[in-house]
């Protein structure tokens, strides 16, 4: 047996060049965040702010879903062809929490759940880029759980600013989205963990519903153009969309 | 958000509607009267329509992800038993290759185990009796390379099945679209082995590190990850084969990463140490446990880089470094007692079996006869 020499030289050059990579990488999703950051502090208003002046809040957060837009393409563009899956966790907080200001802005603004494919077009995450970037099925299902907590708080405060017809409308939407769900065959896992506290959730804003109702403050909920999440027609989803999406 | 919003100056958009603020505290005032009320009942139809539809919208798209996410689970549970299975069969191939009888060692013989037969058929080629192959050694490896065929198709059938072959049609669960040109069939399954890495991730280091014994018995160096990866291209290499660069080209069907490869040769030390120990039980005086330990110096020095690189890597590099401490105590005790019995196999035996027992650390004590 002869004594070998060994070098692993050429592989830590390569796994010292994918650390430099995660590195940059990582500091470019803070661009992300930091856009995210500034969506969250705008559609905090949300909880303090009349439904009538809904539009004012989605209009103020346009030019921030641009700034998303252009980190996710900034982060596009240093991830190496095919290496999705190697280097996507580290952005997957971020983008997840993005997504989640993306559905309860177009909530807001028509009352309906915006669609994975619907996200992709607003953030610009591209088919065509599939081997870099992806917007996978469980951080959509993440940012659908983060919106659902939001809107137990929101029903919570639409009342105390007298709006009684929103809490309704609110019920009927998360209920529809736990029903989805519950479809699901959750492993063990986070997402597991945060869909069975959407129950409470769930239990909050029924009994928002119960309280008001049982006072008689809920009356003619669908006749009213007023409030949050009023569900609106096709041609205006189309509108909110394309404005979400910039154009 | 109302008509008037989309215009660009839709910031008072119900100026038309009396404030909901007014309107919900009229309604208070009627409370008593409408309690009870059936609200449905006054549903205007549009709205109705259009909950429906959202109702149902939702429910599509959820059996759509049910489908999506039950796929990569099954999917990952049967590549995590694939791993269970390719780290049972490895341990029981690095067991049988402890058989290894130093007092036959034979580099020579060792390097012809295949010449006849030139392929996989091992059964045939023990007829041919020849001296070297009288060997016990020869033997030992050719049944070592059966068992090594055995996991190598196991993870190879695993790879194929579960579409990571550039050849499969399969795309990834997303449903991504295959793009013309550029983002063809090949990368979409390139990204599949990457996404299931940690699947099968413990089951190929366990794999890397029997390969790699294998490999030093039989060559007396460190397997390269081409050499590995070129069992896992499309066109599969014969070991010992002519076509010694032909593993170079081809497809990749299982990519293996760097650091599971760097993983496994860091618990291949371990393998050693004890082949190394057990040599000197059977005998030896340093033909093969002086390279173990400089191969295993080597080993260390070189992977300490890769402990801030690798997760695990350090926890490894600890064990190798006792690994080179126990041959380190085994070596010093034959020096100090060789003067003594010369090199009685017996008197070594006792004397490694007491070094080791001793934890390593008092190997140079004196013991009574």
């Amino acid at each position: 047996m002869t004594t070998s020499s060994v070098d692993f030289s050429s592989l830590l050059a390569e796994l010292e060049s994918e650390r430099a990579l995660a590195e940059t990488i990582r500091e470019s999703s803070k661009e992300l965040d930091k856009a995210y950051r500034s969506l969250a502090s705008i559609l905090n208003r949300v909880h303090s702010t009349p439904s009538s002046q809904i539009p004012t809040i989605i209009q103020a957060t346009l030019p921030h879903f641009a700034h998303c837009r252009s980190s996710i393409s900034a982060i596009v563009q240093l991830v190496p062809p095919h290496q999705y899956y190697k280097w996507c966790d580290d952005w997957s907080f971020h983008l997840k929490n993005t997504v989640f200001a993306v559905c309860l802005t177009y909530f807001l603004g028509t009352g309906f759940l915006l669609s994975k494919e619907e996200v992709c077009l607003v953030l610009s995450i591209d088919r065509s880029h599939a081997d870099r970037f992806q917007l996978s099925t469980e951080e959509y299902l993440h940012s659908l759980v983060s919106m659902i907590n939001e809107l137990s708080r929101l029903a919570v405060n639409s009342v105390t600013l007298g709006d009684f017809s929103t809490p309704v409308r609110l019920s009927r939407f998360v209920k529809d989205l736990h029903a989805g769900f519950q479809l699901l065959n959750l492993k063990n896992d986070s997402l597991r963990k945060r869909f069975d506290g959407i129950k409470y959730d769930i239990k909050k804003i029924e009994e928002i519903v119960y309280d008001i109702s049982l006072r008689g403050l809920v009356k003619d909920v669908e006749g009213q153009e007023a409030g949050v999440g009023v569900e609106v027609g096709e041609e205006k989803r189309q509108e909110v969309l394309a404005l979400l999406m910039g154009r | 958000m109302t008509k008037s919003s989309s215009d660009g100056k839709g910031q008072q958009p119900s100026t038309s509607s009396p404030p909901p603020f007014k309107r919900q505290k009229r309604d208070f005032e009627e409370a008593d009267s409408k309690l009870g009320e059936n609200t449905s009942s006054s549903r205007s139809t549009m709205t109705t329509i259009n909950t429906e539809q959202r109702s149902s919208r939702i429910k599509n798209v959820f059996q759509g992800f049910r489908d999506e996410l039950d796929e990569h689970n099954d999917r990952r549970e049967r590549l995590i038993k694939t791993s269970r299975d390719v780290t049972s069969l490895s341990k029981k191939l690095i067991f049988h290759l402890h058989r290894y009888d130093v007092r036959h060692h034979d580099p020579e013989s060792n390097l012809e185990i295949d010449p006849p037969e030139q392929g996989d058929q091992g059964k045939e080629g023990e007829k041919e009796v020849s001296a070297k192959s009288k060997n016990p050694n020869v033997k030992l490896l050719r049944e070592a390379r059966v068992k090594l065929e055995e996991v190598v198709g196991l993870l190879r059938s695993a790879a194929e099945k579960e579409g990571f072959s550039s050849l499969g049609t399969d795309k990834i669960g997303e449903g991504v679209e295959q793009e013309q040109g550029a983002c063809a069939e090949i990368p979409l399954n390139a990204l599949r082995a990457q996404r299931y890495e940690r699947a099968i991730g413990p089951g190929m280091e366990e794999f890397i590190e029997a390969l790699s014994f294998y490999h030093y018995l039989r060559y007396g160096n460190l397997v390269s990850l081409q050499e590995v990866q070129a069992r896992f291209r499309l066109k599969p290499f014969a070991e010992g084969g002519s076509d010694a660069l032909g593993g170079q080209e081809g497809a990749i069907l299982l990519p293996i990463p760097t650091s599971r490869y760097l993983l496994g040769l860091s618990d291949l030390t371990g393998e050693l140490m004890r082949f190394a120990t057990n040599a000197v039980g059977q005998g030896d005086t340093g033909k093969i446990v002086n390279p173990v330990l400089s191969l295993l110096r080597d080993i260390r020095n070189e992977l300490d880089p890769f402990v801030p690189l690798i997760r695990d890597m350090k926890k490894k590099q600890s064990v190798t470094s006792q690994s080179v401490k126990k041959i380190e105590d085994v070596l010093y005790a034959i020096a100090v007692r060789s003067s003594e019995y010369g090199s009685d196999p017996q008197a070594l035996q006792e004397m490694v079996r007491r070094t080791l027992s001793a934890g390593g650390g008092g190997g140079g004590r004196e013991e009574e006869e």
